[in-house]
């Protein structure tokens, strides 16, 4: 079983500002979501609610088709790691991996199997560790807290790539083992964009896209050749960004139809696929969006 | 809902104050019995007749303040970070909270006992000696540490969060005050010259202890409701 969630005009204020507003949001169950945005865009702010860290100012939020906030068969089965975990830092490893038996799904042995594999020092306390182990430790108990709903905050940091690169191995492994729902919220967009099925931006405490990722993908391309060509292929398109080097030009252009895919062809001109991470920051940038 | 998840609050007061006792709980007998070890070898071999445990029995219940509202910090983030809802959390920590009255409650009659036993005194001078004043003053103590506790990761990104506590504390500390005022000011009374000193006689200490007891439990309650995960910084 997994959680679906639901924000339905969700606002979050800290004092006078908007972390969040208005926001509406559905996730089915059983996906991969990637939630990416800017520093300060209210990614934390969002997984917090859905994790009942916090309430909201107003608005409904479901998960599992239950309201979230205090509610105990719900919060049990979902999961929310942040960046270095929520550790007692005077707890040992082991102690702190054993913190998680709270939970009812929680799997101790593949916490311990997990902690052997990524080289965790279980007598160590949890302050002396480096902060790329303590994000594994993180990474460690969220796996293994087998939630129906679990949620990663740029639990990554800290992380060398080798290790990485296994938590997301990991992570994909889990996932096919026990289909539930997983939110990465990450600004390592690339690294992260193979194992993604939907993608969520977040801009300025609203929810700016929401697509799976093939829809990302379609939704432009990169033209690159002659400029006054690529002028010619690309006039009335919605331009994302350009760069020109003396007589060669390179743009970034929205909502490729077939037709402007067969004109740029025949203009003999390159076509290269949209970065989910060039399309973030297109999408993102402040002057797009009126700030 | 399932027997883990009936059960779990009950399994973190209890691992909490296991906790506790492994470190405050034995740190505090040790000393104690060592303390009572070296005066009673003075007793016999210089005569020696003070009790420095006196010192104890004056401190033992900012001790509790400190552990209780310590204790609160630093297990609602792990608590709430492991899936528990704040009633749950609520309820575990009273559990807590109630091991830790009884623990202080029977360390501070020990205190006595033994002093009463080597007619030290140990407790002369202060309030807390008998039962109910020792009952109450060490509930007093510890429900405050949790409302203090409670207010701070209540307020958690507001700059108040340190002063509401404080106003707390100091309400405690001072608690006799009012009611000294009051007890001049009545009919009866010594006018306008009020002398304050700890404790003041005529002040009904468990009663005052009973009250700020069940007011101290209510804002704990009251602001661990809202109580938001605290802030992590970037």
């Amino acid at each position: 079983m997994s959680f679906s969630a639901t924000l339905r005009d969700v606002t979050l204020k800290y004092r006078d500002s908007d972390a969040l507003a208005d926001v509406n949001l559905e996730l089915e169950a059983g996906k991969i979501y990637g939630l990416l945005g800017r520093n300060g865009a209210g990614k934390t702010s969002l997984l917090s609610l859905l994790a009942a860290f916090r309430k909201p100012t107003s608005g409904e939020i479901l998960v599992g088709g239950e309201p979230v906030w205090e509610n105990v068969g719900i919060v049990s089965r979902v999961a929310l790691i942040r960046e270095g975990g929520d550790f007692d830092d005077s707890d040992s490893v082991k102690a702190a991996i054993e913190t998680g038996q709270i939970r009812p799904g929680f799997d101790t042995a593949y916490a311990l199997k997990l902690a052997e594999r990524f080289e965790l020092p279980l007598k160590k306390k949890v302050r002396e560790l480096s902060r790329g182990k303590r994000s594994v430790l993180a990474a460690v108990c969220g796996l293994a807290a087998r939630a129906e709903l679990t949620m990663f905050d740029e639990v990554h940091l800290g992380m060398d790539a080798p290790t990485r690169d296994a938590f997301y191995k990991e992570l994909l492994a889990e996932y096919m083992d026990r289909p539930h729902t997983v939110i990465l919220s990450t600004h390592l967009i690339d690294e992260v964009a193979n194992y993604l099925e939907e993608v969520i931006i977040v801009d300025r405490g609203r929810i700016l896209r929401h697509e799976e990722v093939e829809v990302f993908q379609g939704m432009g391309a990169t033209l690159t050749g002659a400029a006054a060509a690529v002028d010619e292929v690309a006039a009335g398109l919605e331009i994302l960004a350009e760069q020109q080097l003396g007589g060669t030009k390179s743009i970034t252009v929205a909502a490729f139809d077939p037709g402007t895919r067969e004109r740029a062809a025949a203009a003999g001109l390159e076509i290269g696929p949209v970065g989910l991470q060039d399309l973030f920051i297109h999408l993102t940038e402040p002057s797009r969006n009126g700030a | 809902m399932n027997a883990v998840l009936a059960q779990r609050k009950y399994r973190l007061g209890a691992q909490l104050a296991t906790d506790t006792a492994k470190t405050f709980g034995l740190w505090a007998v040790a000393a104690y019995a060592l303390l009572q070890a070296v005066q009673g070898v003075l007793r016999i071999t210089v005569g020696f007749e003070g009790d420095f445990s006196h010192y104890l029995f004056g401190i033992l219940p900012l001790l509790l303040l400190a552990i209780s509202w310590v204790t609160l910090l630093k297990a609602y983030p792990s608590a709430i970070g492991a899936g528990l809802t704040r009633r749950e959390f609520g309820s575990a920590y009273a559990l807590f909270s109630a091991v830790l009255i009884a623990a202080g409650f029977a360390f501070s009659q020990l205190i006595v006992i033994v002093a009463e036993l080597t007619n030290s005194g140990a407790y002369d001078g202060f309030y807390g000696a008998a039962p109910i004043d020792a009952l109450t003053r060490t509930a007093v103590h510890v429900t405050c540490g949790a409302a203090a506790g409670a207010i701070i990761v209540r307020f958690d990104r507001d700059l108040v969060k340190g002063t509401l506590a404080g106003v707390l504390i100091t309400a405690l500390l001072l608690r006799q005050i009012p009611l000294q005022i009051a007890a001049s000011a009545a009919p009866g009374g010594d006018g306008d010259l009020v002398f304050f000193a700890f404790p003041a006689d005529g002040v009904p200490f468990a009663q005052l202890d009973a009250v700020l007891t069940v007011v101290f439990v209510l804002i704990a309650w009251l602001a661990l409701a809202r109580a938001p995960m605290p802030h992590k910084k970037a």
